[in-house]
């Protein structure tokens, strides 16, 4: 049986740190880093306004930066394919391997709390390539139009921060409970793999309000109510996007506590 | 540390060459063509305000009726600036009552850039226009050699031999 977590000296902190230094080790940061950059530096922009009056220059970079941000948002879309990959092979990397070559069964019998050891499996693995992705991106934002970058809007980069979150947080799930499950490093990569892209596929042919339930279709959504009003109210209904919250944000969270509560109660290495 | 630095070189060269090579090069292959068509009444002129990356453009503009005579007047941000607070023209490049025109321009900056097309005759003229963006960004792959510089300079220079200092002895 488990021990209780608030008896054991393993803190959080020092449990994110060993997660971080033993999955971000060099050879994957770098091809994670390559991966990212390779999806969001050809990222194209190319407005056009045609006033009557000449509007001051302000007023321009404020307007272009504007639909810079909207066009760097389809990027987040976009990345679901690659993102899939990244978050297989990191979850399938930190736990089938783990649990394969036996270094679970050993690491548990230390005085560890499993909820602060799976909680610190998530928050890596959810907030490392999130945070790689979002640097990458605002670093394409200020390379390819540096004059725009400081004028485009905090509230829109936040959101669009919010909904890749969201994004990675139900591909996280998912891969993390076929690692959990499988147990076996090149089947659990292959089994998220296979699930991941069959739901992104699913939901092109699914109707109306279901087919907001999954990626890539629920993320786009999110994008269009922000970025997009006018076709949002012309497209969709407030239903479609609360099914698309429910599907990208409650769903995954509910499979994240499932499997923490497996994880802590049943899990036996 | 040593070995820290190292990795952040070679975490440099990646981020150098991805970029490049997604960016700079990529584009080369790929022409982006814009067209618009657009009236402009009588001694009257239109505005279109644009945002150009370091490629090459081409401008072909063509006027009909052949009759028609139109001036071109490219203004980069100095020029948008000068013509909103001072009222001033001060084109970056200009063509004066032509009947069309055909021209390669090389953007100094990415940025905004403001096109005015003048109708200088007593009819209205349909104007149909193309921009036809080619060739290398040259300052992406400017900085893309900077960054690689640098992180080569990272990877190389903490594995060079440095001379330990002589431990002081104290009699």
């Amino acid at each position: 049986m488990p021990e209780n977590s608030s008896k054991t000296p393993g803190r959080l902190s020092s449990l994110i740190r060993w997660e971080l230094e033993k999955t971000f080790t060099f050879p994957t940061l770098a091809i994670i880093i390559a991966v990212v950059l390779y999806i969001t530096v050809p990222a194209s922009f190319g407005g056009s306004r045609g006033p009557s009056q000449m509007p001051s220059l302000v007023e321009m970079e404020r307007s272009f930066a504007s639909s810079w941000t909207s066009a760097l948002s389809h990027n987040v879309s976009t990345s679901f394919m690659y993102s899939v990959f990244i978050f297989a092979a990191l979850a399938s990397n930190s736990l089938s391997r783990d649990m394969s070559r036996g270094y679970m069964r050993v690491l548990l019998s230390y005085p560890i709390g499993r909820t602060k050891f799976f909680l610190s499996k998530i928050l890596v693995l959810l907030f490392v390539p999130f945070f790689i992705f979002m640097c990458c991106l605002l670093f394409v934002a200020a390379l390819v139009f540096p004059g725009l970058f400081l004028h485009m809007p905090p509230s829109s980069v936040a959101y669009m921060m919010v909904v890749m979150l969201v994004q990675t947080f139900f591909i996280l799930a998912i891969s993390l409970s076929a690692s959990l499950y499988i147990k076996q490093p090149v089947m659990s990569f292959l089994a998220s793999v296979v699930t991941l892209i069959a739901m992104d596929q699913i939901s092109f042919y699914l109707s109306a309000p279901y087919k907001y339930l999954l990626p890539t279709m629920g993320t786009r959504i999110l994008m269009d109510y922000h970025f997009y009003p006018s076709r949002f109210e012309f497209q969709y209904t407030s239903g479609d996007l609360l099914m698309s919250l429910f599907g990208m944000v409650i769903v995954p969270a509910v499979i994240l506590i499932v499997n923490l509560v497996y994880f802590k109660r049943r899990f036996q290495t | 540390m040593r070995n820290k630095v190292i990795k952040v070189g070679y975490l440099a060269i990646i981020v150098a060459v991805m970029v490049a090579f997604t960016r700079a090069f990529v584009t080369d292959s790929q022409p982006a063509t814009v067209g618009s068509h657009f009236e402009i009444p009588p001694n009257s002129q239109s505005i279109e305000i644009t945002i150009w990356n370091t490629r090459t453009v081409r401008v072909i503009i063509d006027v009909s009726p052949a009759t028609s005579r139109i001036s071109v007047y490219l203004l980069d941000e100095e020029g948008i600036k000068l013509l909103h607070d001072e009222e001033r023209l001060q084109p970056a490049f200009s063509l004066e009552d032509v009947d069309g025109c055909d021209f390669t321009y090389q953007p100094t900056y990415r940025g905004i850039y403001a096109f005015i097309i003048q109708n200088n005759s007593n009819q209205t003229a349909k104007i149909s226009q193309r921009v036809i963006h080619q060739g290398l960004e040259w300052d992406i792959l400017q900085f893309s050699g900077v960054l690689a510089i640098i992180g080569v300079a990272m990877s190389l220079l903490p594995r060079l031999p440095y001379p330990k200092k002589p431990k002081s002895s104290h009699t």
